[in-house]
């Protein structure tokens, strides 16, 4: 009997244990499913165009974007998880850079590509990322019509052509009109850009927003961004007699075009320039005379912008960033540095550690997922402007809605932004000098 | 005439004057050699760019390096002649492509190396001076390079005409078969014509630098127009591509001004394509040849 007793205890023993056991295994498996590793490292790759015609400004953003890396490498990485950067040329040809994106993904094992400059590029650039499900972090390119398809993996923290036109317009309507002594409605507008992706899509958008605003577009002309001579472009300007000329070119084409200009004796109360026209190379062909009082709009030149908005932190770093590149570059850490700094500042101090946090991953969801929960105000990244993207349930996606443009003017050799007014440096002034006062 | 009119046309003779010098010795080197020089723009960029350093280390006026860059651009020609192109003459016609097309490449990515993306700009003594006749208007560093194009220009037409030396590079031209039973040094006279061909690239661009400003591809837009003036002008045919680089340059500029802007270089590779289909031996081959 005592046996018997004891024998049903063993066996009631066994069957606990078994249970135990099951139920171990259970807790085990499902949890080492729900918590992966953590990586051991984040891999970025930049793509920009460092040879060939975009070379001059696609540096520039590259050193941006590869300064903030290197910082958030030397303090900890991403939660103490290292970024591994890798480098890649687009050689400013789109065809170029797809291939180039193939092979970081492919050779490298990259997980974010940061790139592109140029609009054509990103275009052709973001197909391959999302085809392999890497993240295209873009901080420099405007165009629209880069994520017309809707990629998922696409996530811009520049504005697009449209927060130019936007600027634009606002600077038109409350102060150069006033300034000009005119109505809004009266100025005579000329808008001419080059035929490239970047410079076609902020044309259209200022001649499209104009339009529907009801302001005088007297001139819309568009040239090939190949041309070398750009005196039928100037004839034809002037003779529409413009009072403000809105011009979007690129960095060769912008030194043609002022030089052009000079020759025909074209004079216009305003030019609001773009690309090349706020560029170290403008100042360095024209001299402080030459070229003052032009406005230029962009996103902010960090190193002529007004930082007491900033949030303490971002301020700081922002002077040690400027400092640094001005300092490895020979030149101010301008629009596009400031475009590779503010993007990739908000991907390494956002986007990753928030992706680490919630999914213990840089996947491409993992990232994604992170960045719709982003919702940084103004004054938190060192351009200035906010970052809230939209999704992908949006018309347009991965797009920054609290991105913005500003207007910088060149006045006394320096490029200062002066509108809108919380960012501003210097005050803006109108009508500039013709040539023969300069 | 109407300023605007006068205006574009004057400047299309300009960039006109530009196309047929590069032209002109691209179709020296071809018609001599038979070889088409991939590297004609990359070799305008190279004195582009030697002309900013003579002019950061000198401090003198651009212009007074145009003997400086032209000798030394020639001498460049003469040696890659020498050492690369002599090599492959006789051999399939791609590997005479891709050495000039590999001499283009390297050339960009050494300037790119050596001098960076940077757009540098150089100003003459005449940097700021302006003609003005009835309204029409031309900058003195155009009016400069139109008239430096055609001095070169004539130059070269009296050297190959006139001169022994000129003779016998026609006479390779025509027949290097019959040249060098006359005695003449046929791959001596390859080289020099080599070296002419880019010497012309050399003064282009000394007059292009105060115009253009300097960036490592500054000579690929004349170096790509360079092949269609070639064409239009007839396969080595020197006068001729003096005449179409000229006649491509105002025709690219009025239609720039009258029809449209955005298409006035696409015109350009139209007549290319024209010219191909229905007169492939050339527009202006009536003219003096050296072939």
């Amino acid at each position: 009997m005592l046996r018997k007793v004891i024998t049903v205890k063993s066996k009631v023993s066994r069957i606990f244990a078994l249970i135990a056991v099951i139920a171990l295994a259970f807790t085990v498996v499902p949890s080492s499913m729900a918590a992966p590793a953590k990586p051991k490292e984040v891999r970025i790759g930049l793509l920009f165009p460092t040879t060939g015609a975009f070379a001059l400004l696609g540096t520039d953003q590259m050193t941006g974007a590869e300064m903030v890396l290197k910082w958030a490498n030397a303090n900890g990485g991403i939660n103490g998880v290292p970024i591994k950067i890798f480098y890649g040329d687009s050689k400013s040809n789109a065809a170029e850079g797809a291939t180039a994106a193939q092979r970081m993904i492919d050779n490298d094992k990259v997980d974010i590509i940061i790139g592109s400059y140029s609009s054509g590029i990103a275009q052709a650039v973001m197909p391959v990322a999302q085809r392999n499900n890497v993240i295209l972090w873009e901080v420099g390119a405007v165009s629209p019509t880069v994520n017309s398809q809707g990629y998922s993996n696409f996530l811009r923290t520049v504005g697009v052509s449209k927060t130019y036109a936007a600027a634009d317009y606002d600077f038109v309507t409350k102060f150069l009109a006033k300034k000009l002594g005119k109505k809004a409605t009266d100025l005579r507008i000329a808008i001419a850009n080059n035929n490239g992706a970047f410079a076609a899509s902020v044309g259209d958008a200022v001649n499209d927003l104009f339009v529907a605003k009801g302001l005088k577009v007297v001139a819309k002309e568009v040239y090939p961004s190949t041309s070398t001579d750009l005196t039928p472009l100037v004839l034809k300007l002037k003779a529409a007699t413009p009072d403000v000329l809105f011009l979007t070119p690129d960095a060769p084409d912008s030194l043609l075009f002022w030089k052009t200009a000079k020759t025909q004796d074209f004079n216009v109360s305003a030019l609001v320039g773009s690309s090349g026209i706020g560029g170290a190379g403008f100042v360095a062909a024209f001299g402080a005379t030459g070229v003052e009082g032009v406005y230029d709009v962009e996103a902010p030149a960090l190193a002529s912008m007004n930082t007491s908005g900033l949030k303490s932190r971002v301020a700081d770093l922002t002077a040690q960033w400027v400092k640094e590149f001005g300092a490895a570059m020979g030149h101010p850490c301008a629009v596009h540095c400031g475009d590779g700094i503010g993007g990739t500042y908000t991907l390494v101090t956002d986007v990753l550690p928030r992706a680490l946090r919630t999914s213990n991953s840089f996947s491409a969801s993992a990232i994604i997922s992170s960045a719709s929960k982003t919702n940084i105000q103004d004054g938190g990244t060192p351009q200035g402007f906010g970052v809230q993207f939209t999704g992908t349930n949006s018309a347009t996606v991965g797009e920054n809605t609290k991105a913005k443009s500003v207007i910088m003017q060149w006045q006394s050799g320096a490029l200062k932004v002066v509108w809108p007014s919380n960012l501003a440096t210097s005050t803006p002034f109108a009508p500039m000098k013709t040539w023969d006062q300069r | 005439m109407p300023p605007m009119f006068g205006s574009a046309l004057i400047s299309g003779l300009v960039i006109g004057g530009f196309y047929s010098l590069v032209g002109a010795g691209l179709n020296l080197i071809f018609g001599v050699i038979k070889i088409i020089n991939f590297a004609q723009g990359a070799m305008l960029t190279i004195g582009a760019y030697l002309t900013y350093w003579f002019v950061i280390t000198t401090k003198l006026d651009p212009y007074l390096a145009l003997p400086f860059v032209a000798l030394v651009l020639a001498f460049f020609g003469f040696i890659i002649q020498k050492t690369l192109i002599n090599r492959v003459l006789g051999q399939e016609r791609t590997s005479q492509l891709l050495i000039t097309f590999g001499i283009a490449l390297a050339i960009q990515n050494t300037t790119l190396a050596l001098w960076g993306p940077d757009i540098r700009s150089v100003n003459t003594f005449i940097s700021d001076k302006t003609f003005e006749v009835s309204g029409i208007r031309v900058g003195a560093t155009a009016a400069m390079a139109l008239l430096g194009a055609l001095i070169v220009l004539l130059g070269l037409f009296l050297f190959l005409s006139r001169t022994r030396m000129g003779t016998a590079i026609r006479a390779v031209a025509q027949q290097a078969d019959s040249a060098l039973l006359s005695g003449i040094d046929v791959k001596k006279v390859y080289a020099i014509a080599f070296a002419i061909g880019s010497g012309l690239v050399g003064v282009a661009s000394v007059l292009i630098v105060p115009i253009y400003d300097v960036y490592p591809l500054v000579g690929e837009h004349f170096g790509i127009i360079s092949f269609i003036v070639v064409v239009l002008g007839g396969l080595g045919n020197i006068q001729g591509a003096a005449i179409a680089g000229v006649f491509l340059g105002v025709i690219q500029n009025l239609f720039a001004v009258y029809v449209s802007d955005s298409l006035s270089t696409a015109i350009l590779f139209f007549i290319f394509l024209i010219t191909l289909l229905f007169r492939p031996q050339g527009i202006f081959v009536r003219k003096m040849r050296v072939s």
